[in-house]
């Protein structure tokens, strides 16, 4: 094929793009992001929970079909579970490169401390890249028998094809089942890196972590949805149109979900008025509204479509509607970043000056000549280093999805299972 | 530090042991630590520690030590070795910081000869004898063309190096070359001081604070400019002493205070003289204070304003034993007594207010009145409402006050250079003085009045090394330099003017009044030569024609003792110079000797410089007189040593021996002889009445208030009332001492490395101007660009800017070209050099401000 | 034994000194300061906060405040922060691995990253070459861990250690030997006979950001001044 083998250039590219920017920024080190002191987390950490979100999508997909027996996605439940490959390993991915030592990563194995929400993040990432890849494997199991393939599947030599095929559909539902709590955890775990900080107001609430599932939930089976849509091709769109509707009603539902939690977290931040809580909705009604509006209006907009009869049939308005969602969900990530590192915790009131809040200013970590190094904000915004090794996980992503696309059958159209 | 709690490796017990040798003072620093078992262990290193001075022109005088491994200053950190606890840890921010400098991009490394213009900044490199045959060469040249004197001299403070500065003090006498006295170079000299005591200026030292009652400070923002002092000033506070800031600006000092209160720039005399209205109107003063040790109950004569003098008086006789410099003069007390001017004896019921006639020796009869009822009636026109007007301080405030200070003694005024730096700085002072005198305040525990600016005090006798035996010196106040000799001047000025400069430890390129002038006269060649030692390329090596590498105090030897503290101290090598750095001892025997080989004898040609200066420091202590009397070498080697005075326990306070003993004043300043300064008080008491011509005809015979620029900048220029309204106030910054640490990365990086102007926010509306926007500062004569910090603190019509930035910070301008060397005729009445002397005013100039860059 | 310090507001003139002793003498590079003064509500330090002559002007240092429940320790994935048996919270240098998540966490933005090589940076500033500024020797715990090093190694969090290199052999901090206005109080808060001890039972003490139950072991004393 062609078409795939100019994606896999692509793709190949975009990582050894990022591999060069990641290769500069370790000789260099992080100086070369404009992450400082100030502001600590950046498009890195952003596009490591953007990943994070949509690798949901696989196991919410394939365990739905299990758990509520719907059939019409069954034909899915491979991409789905590709996807979520896919994206779980982008996202584990692109944290290493926001590690300023990534060659002492093994510390976190040999000493890791179980009370911090990173290490829970890196056992339940691990094991959902684990269980993704199990997925995989075991829904691929009949084809590659049937193809001869060897590579890592020389025990099926002994086992008929039905059997394999028997064993194949068995270990699918299983992994489904085992994988949906973690795919919960992922996101729930994630969100708990930020929602424990107390420190930073916008992060800490409890909605974060559900808010963050209903998110994931959304845009996770929006990317299987484009996957779904890009491999079935408009020819046979029609065909599973069935399994289109249910996942973009997925995908609405639960951002109905998503914009129920994004009420509430504003209504308490906004309701008792404390200084932090007003500093924070300054800032993301003001400074960053333009971002913030993004995060809000485009998946509140795919949301609309979705549920209209009309946008559900269309292919180019799911289409449409999913990328919407992911700009959406991606400013969303930064969001996460903005508001949090721009109200500096340490704000301290002066009251017989009638000043409620004022940040303590923060060394940023490097002296420019005319730039001050105390700063109580930071505006920033990525590099081009931090933007081409962000690429990494998007090559990776469409690397494998692409790869996986041209050598198996993921679509068994023709068969009825 | 404690053994018996430590436990500790044998190993690094001595490491600790020897490392703290030096650091006697910190006895109790373990005491916090039970067990250090579980604590981290450190790996051995070959660390020592060398205490030094730290001995920049902030004249702070603190122990530092310094951390050295592997011949290089680590880090620096304070001795706290003195042995009263009280001023442990003396040091500050820069001292801290001073490896900036030491290591830093700007050291000078070799020797350099300009190549291109001045300024150019064109210098090839070249050796020592090169440079210093160069030098001595265009030296011996001038000398020859417009004779010796028209070659200048800068030395700067000699209390903070009297072995090095020494030298060339020994050299510039031999070589009969013109000295620069830096107390009138830098304005820091307060005139009210010899007008007033008779001395160059004196001040309690730092802990007597703590026994002050009540605190009154006039312009001088100590947490800033006397950092490690500040704290003095708390813990009196804290004893109950109430503090008050004087100051247009709500400073960090006048937000320590108790009370702040607020006056109209330059208004402080006003404020003084209606407190001292209030203390006489109220009998608040302390009637045989002012009887026994002021001029008060002298009489003056109503028809011509003079003293009256006892040899002119009918029935007086002359008292034989009153030296050349005294005069006798008269009181009344039924009859006339002619006062002696050495003894402070008059009999309490001398008359001090009224009027009386007196027969003179001609047969003329004279109204004579005393001082004091001069003073009185002076003093009328200063009501506290009059004062409200003159000053914005509330009338009721003044009454108060000057009833509180009355009923709390002691009581201590701090007269910073934020007051006196004026035209009429020394009113200020004198009127100030009038607070202490009048109630009593003074020669006692606790009380008086104080100048902690300046300090140029030199603590010991000197002549044996600064002056070579039968030798003159010339001194010229610089400000004849800059603006030209005067007719009334009494100070010599060389045929030829000055020709050429000798420069050390200072920057007057940058730092001094009109350094846009001193430029222009380089490059015009008005200054044919100038040559400058320093360890750093500041803007003045910039513009010499020769650069001679010296070294900090952390790599030669020399003695320290300035007024701010009582302890003589070393400066002791802690690493060997850099580069080709050299002591400046080592430069000035070497320029000595090639200017006139007769010359080298007079600085130990045998010894290398730091063993020379031991014999020097033993020379200088053997015959150093009573204030250094049988202390060693030895001794300062183990730690500070406090120096010896007459007040019990060896404490520094000013007039102690004339209020407690009866002397009179004034008591020596040196290294000038007792006639030189006993001339400006004659009566041998504190003089408030100057009865000299030239006091009389600018009615400043009694100190009174006058408002500022309208005898300098009016007088100069009539327009600039209405073009320029902005006081340009230039004043001292926590990150620098003047220009040195202008350029320490450290101290630029807590400041974002930009010269800042202080406004306050109701002119930066009116100016359109913004926190952080570019701000172009002017006046006729010159312009400087800053970034403006609006600061509600500041008072109006203020341009207030932090002094000592290099031109390389300030786009090449130097922040003086905007000042003007106003000589008030009154300053040349006599010429002791850096006592008696026109001296800057750097806060007379008037400035205008306009934006000229947004902010960030 | 619990080290902590008193700082009393009262005393501070807001110098700076003690924030210049910490950066020489844990050789900082530039641009890091583990320790900050300011005056809160100022735009500039020492400059006036308030309007229309009611005007205030405090100071106040921050550094580690040493919390007895240090987030930074919590998040610390690899356990590079920890607490000593001494109360004190160290970076192993050599096992932190840079994520940064201590820097997020920690409410009072004393943790300083190293962005670039310390030894390049300070390179920059331009001293004689060679030199190197700051305790030169290196500091190791008693189980081997680097908690002080001249230069950190790139990419990796830096803080306050309350100067691990002196305390570990009874000296003070630098912060303490540097302040000339005698502000800051060190000692063993388990210890009731310390001055820090004493001054916290005694005094009215405040802690940073208290409500967030970080139980900081840095005390200040209010900056009061008499009304009179």
């Amino acid at each position: 094929m062609k078409k795939s083998n100019i994606l896999l250039g692509l793709a190949g590219s975009l990582i050894l793009i990022s591999l060069v920017a990641w290769g500069y920024q370790i000789y260099n080190g992080l100086i070369v992001t404009n992450m400082r002191n100030s502001f600590s987390w950046g498009l890195y950490i952003a596009t490591f929970a953007f990943f994070v979100g949509v690798a949901a999508g696989g196991l919410i997909v394939s365990s739905t079909v299990y758990l509520f027996n719907i059939e019409k996605l069954k034909p899915f439940t491979r991409i789905a579970s590709l996807s979520a490959f896919a994206s779980i390993l982008g996202a584990g991915a692109m944290i290493l490169p926001d590690m300023g030592r990534v060659d002492r990563i093994w510390n976190i194995f040999v000493y890791p401390n179980f009370r911090s929400p990173l290490v829970w993040d890196v056992i339940v990432i691990s094991a959902y890249l684990l269980i993704t890849f199990l997925s995989v494997y075991v829904q691929l199991l009949p084809d590659r028998k049937k193809e001869g393939s060897r590579f890592l599947n020389g025990w099926t030599k002994a086992h008929s094809q039905e059997e394999v095929e028997a064993f194949s559909k068995k270990w699918s539902k299983r992994i489904a089942l085992v994988g949906l709590p973690v795919a919960i955890l992922i996101h729930t775990v994630t969100a708990l890196i930020f929602a424990t900080q107390a420190s930073r107001g916008w992060w800490n609430t409890a909605v974060l972590p559900p808010d963050f599932v209903s998110v994931a939930v959304a845009s996770g089976t929006a990317l299987v949805l484009v996957i779904a849509l890009l491999a079935v091709g408009k020819e046979q769109f029609d065909q599973h149109k069935g399994a289109f509707q249910i996942m973009a009603l997925i995908v609405a539902g639960s951002l109905v979900v998503h914009f129920f939690f994004v009420s509430v977290d504003l209504i308490i931040h906004g309701w008792w008025g404390s200084t932090e809580a007003k500093e924070i909705l300054s800032l993301i009604f003001g400074h960053y509204r333009y971002l913030y509006a993004t995060e809000l209006l485009f998946p509140a907009f795919t949301m609309v479509l979705f549920f209209t009869e009309k946008g559900k049939r269309s292919y180019r308005v799911l289409m449409i509607g999913s990328v919407l969602l992911f700009i959406g969900v991606f400013a969303h990530r930064l969001m996460l970043m903005f508001p949090a590192f721009n109200a500096i915790p340490l704000s301290l009131s002066i009251p017989g000056a009638g000043i409620e809040s004022w940040a303590y200013p923060v060394a940023l970590g490097q002296l420019q000549e005319g730039m001050p190094v105390f700063v109580s904000s930071w505006a920033y915004t990525p590099t081009l280093v931090e933007y081409g090794v962000t690429l990494l996980p998007f090559g990776l992503v469409l690397f494998v999805v692409t790869a996986a696309l041209k050598m198996y059958n993921f679509l068994p159209q023709k068969r009825s299972m | 530090m404690e053994k018996k709690n430590l436990k500790l490796s044998r190993r690094q017990f001595l490491k600790v042991t020897a490392a703290t040798g030096i650091l006697a003072g910190t006895v109790s620093t373990a005491s916090f630590i039970r067990q250090t078992v579980a604590a981290p262990k450190q790996v051995d290193t070959n660390i020592n520690y060398v205490r030094t001075t730290c001995s920049p022109n902030c004249t702070g005088a603190c122990g530092m030590k310094a951390l050295v491994e592997d011949g290089q200053i680590k880090s620096i950190i304070q001795a706290a070795d003195y042995p009263e606890a009280e001023y442990n840890p003396r040091g500050c921010l820069k001292g801290l910081s001073m490896t900036n400098l030491i290591y830093g991009p700007d050291r000078l490394q070799k020797p350099l000869i300009l190549n291109g213009k001045p300024g150019s900044g064109d210098f090839k490199e070249a050796s020592w004898n090169e440079t210093l045959d160069y030098t001595a060469g265009r030296l011996k040249e001038i000398a020859d063309k417009y004779g010796p004197e028209s070659i200048g001299v800068l030395f700067q403070v000699g209390g903070t190096g009297y072995v090095q500065k020494g030298a060339v003090s020994r050299l510039a006498t031999l070589a009969g070359w013109t000295m620069h006295h830096a107390y009138d170079q830098n304005g820091d000299l307060p005139m009210f001081w010899p007008m007033t005591f008779g001395v160059q200026s004196e001040e309690l030292e730092p802990r007597e604070w703590n026994n002050s009652r009540y605190i009154m400070i006039f312009g001088s923002n100590i947490l800033a400019t006397r950092i490690p002092d500040a704290h003095f000033l708390l813990e009196a506070r804290n004893r109950g002493a109430k503090i008050l800031a004087f100051d247009p600006n709500f400073s960090p000092t006048a937000a320590k205070a108790d009370e702040w209160i607020p006056i109209k720039a330059s208004s402080d005399a006003a404020v003084a003289l209606g407190l001292a209205r209030v203390l006489i109107e109220e009998t608040l003063y302390d009637s045989d204070f002012i009887k026994t040790f002021t001029d008060l109950p002298l009489l003056v004569r109503v028809d011509n304003g003079k003293r009256l003098k006892a040899e002119d008086v009918n029935g007086l006789e002359k008292l034989s034993d009153v030296p050349a410099y005294r005069e006798a003069y008269v009181a009344y007390n039924g009859q006339f007594i002619a006062v002696h001017p050495e003894k402070l004896d008059l009999p309490l019921d001398v008359m001090i207010e009224g009027e009386v006639d007196v027969t003179l020796k001609t047969g003329q009869i004279v109204k004579v009145k005393p001082a004091f009822q001069l003073l009185k009636e002076s003093l009328n026109q200063y009501t506290p409402e009059e004062i409200e007007k003159l000053t914005e301080m509330p009338k009721d405030d003044l009454v108060r006050i000057a009833r509180e200070m009355a009923g709390n003694k002691p009581l201590h005024v701090i007269y910073g250079a934020g007051n006196y730096q004026w035209y009429h700085g020394d009113l200020k002072g004198r009127a100030l003085a009038l607070l202490p005198v009048l109630t009593g305040n003074i020669g006692k525990s606790g009380a008086g009045i104080s100048t902690y600016a300046g300090q140029y005090r030199i603590r010991f006798k000197v002549a044996e090394w600064w002056v070579p035996e039968g030798k003159k010196q010339n001194w010229l106040p610089f400000l004849y330099v800059l603006h030209g000799p005067t007719k009334t001047m009494k100070a010599k000025w060389p045929k030829n003017g000055i020709k050429a400069l000798v420069v050390g430890w200072g920057n007057p390129f940058d730092q001094h009044n009109m350094s846009n002038k001193l430029r222009e006269m380089v490059e015009k060649e008005k200054l044919e030569f100038v040559v400058t030692t320093d360890f750093q390329m500041t803007t003045t090596c910039q513009y010499s024609h020769a650069v001679l590498p010296a070294v900090s105090w952390y790599e030669k030897t020399d003695l320290v003792a300035t007024p701010v503290h009582p302890y003589l101290q070393l400066q002791q090598p802690a690493v060997d110079p850099l580069y080709e750095g050299k002591p400046e001892f080592w430069i000035v025997r070497e320029l000595a000797k090639r200017l006139n080989p007769d010359f080298e004898k007079y600085f130990y040609p045998d010894l290398e410089p730091n063993q020379a200066a031991e014999k020097v420091i033993e020379l200088l202590l053997k015959t150093g007189g009573p204030e250094v009397a049988d202390i060693t070498l030895e001794q300062l080697k183990k730690g500070p040593v406090r120096l010896k005075s007459e007040v019990p326990g060896g404490r520094q306070i000013p007039f102690y021996e004339q209020v407690q003993h009866k002397k009179p004043f004034p008591p020596v300043s040196l290294p000038a002889k007792l006639e030189q300064t006993a001339q400006f008080v004659k009566s041998g008491r504190i003089e408030f009445y100057k009865d000299e011509d030239l006091m009389l005809q600018a009615g400043e015979a009694l100190p009174i208030h006058k408002p500022p620029f309208e005898e300098s900048e009016y007088a100069l220029n009539p327009l600039a009332k209405e073009k320029y309204q902005f006081c340009y106030v230039t004043r001292n910054a926590i990150y620098r001492v003047h220009s040195t640490h202008s350029n320490n990365v450290w101290m630029n990086e807590l400041q974002d490395g930009k010269p800042r102007v202080w406004l306050s926010p109701e002119d930066g509306k009116a100016k359109g101007i913004k926190e952080g926007d570019e701000v172009e500062i002017f006046n006729d004569r010159g312009t400087l660009k800053a970034y403006a910090i609006i600061d509600p603190g500041v008072g109006r019509k203020q341009a207030v800017f932090e002094q000592g930035w290099w031109s390389r910070y300030l786009k090449g301008a130097s922040y003086n070209s905007l000042t003007y060397p106003f000589i008030k005729p009154t300053h040349e009445l006599y010429f002791v050099p850096g006592m008696w002397s026109p001296n800057t005013a750097w806060n007379e100039c008037l400035c205008d401000v306009r934006k000229v860059g947004e902010g960030l | 034994m619990r080290l902590g310090m008193v700082i009393d507001l009262d005393r501070c003139i807001g110098c700076r000194s003690c924030a210049v002793a910490c950066k020489s003498h844990n050789a900082q590079p530039p641009g890091t300061w583990w320790n900050r003064v300011f005056t809160p509500g100022a735009s500039f330090h020492q400059a006036a906060v308030g309007k229309d002559g009611d005007l205030q002007m405090e100071y106040l240092p921050v550094s580690c405040q040493m919390c007895d429940n240090p987030a930074c320790q919590k998040v610390c994935p690899s356990g590079a922060t920890y607490t000593d048996e001494r109360g004190v919270v160290l970076i192993d240098y050599e096992r932190c691995i840079g994520c940064r998540y201590c820097i997020a966490a920690c409410p009072y933005g004393v943790r300083q990253y190293n962005w670039e090589d310390s030894k390049k940076a300070k390179e920059r500033a331009g001293y004689e070459k060679g030199y190197e500024y700051g305790y030169p020797a290196d500091c190791r715990d008693k189980d081997g861990r680097l908690v002080y090093t001249p230069n950190r190694p790139v990419g990796v969090v830096e803080k306050c250690t309350f100067c691990a290199q002196y305390t570990s052999s009874g000296e003070q901090p630098a912060c303490v030997k540097g302040c000339p206005g005698k502000v800051r109080i060190f000692g063993d808060l388990d210890d009731p006979s310390s001055e820090v001890s004493k001054l916290v039972r005694k005094r009215q003490t405040v802690r940073l950001k208290e409500e967030l139950g970080t139980s900081p072991k840095v005390f200040y004393l209010a900056a009061t001044k008499p009304i009179r």
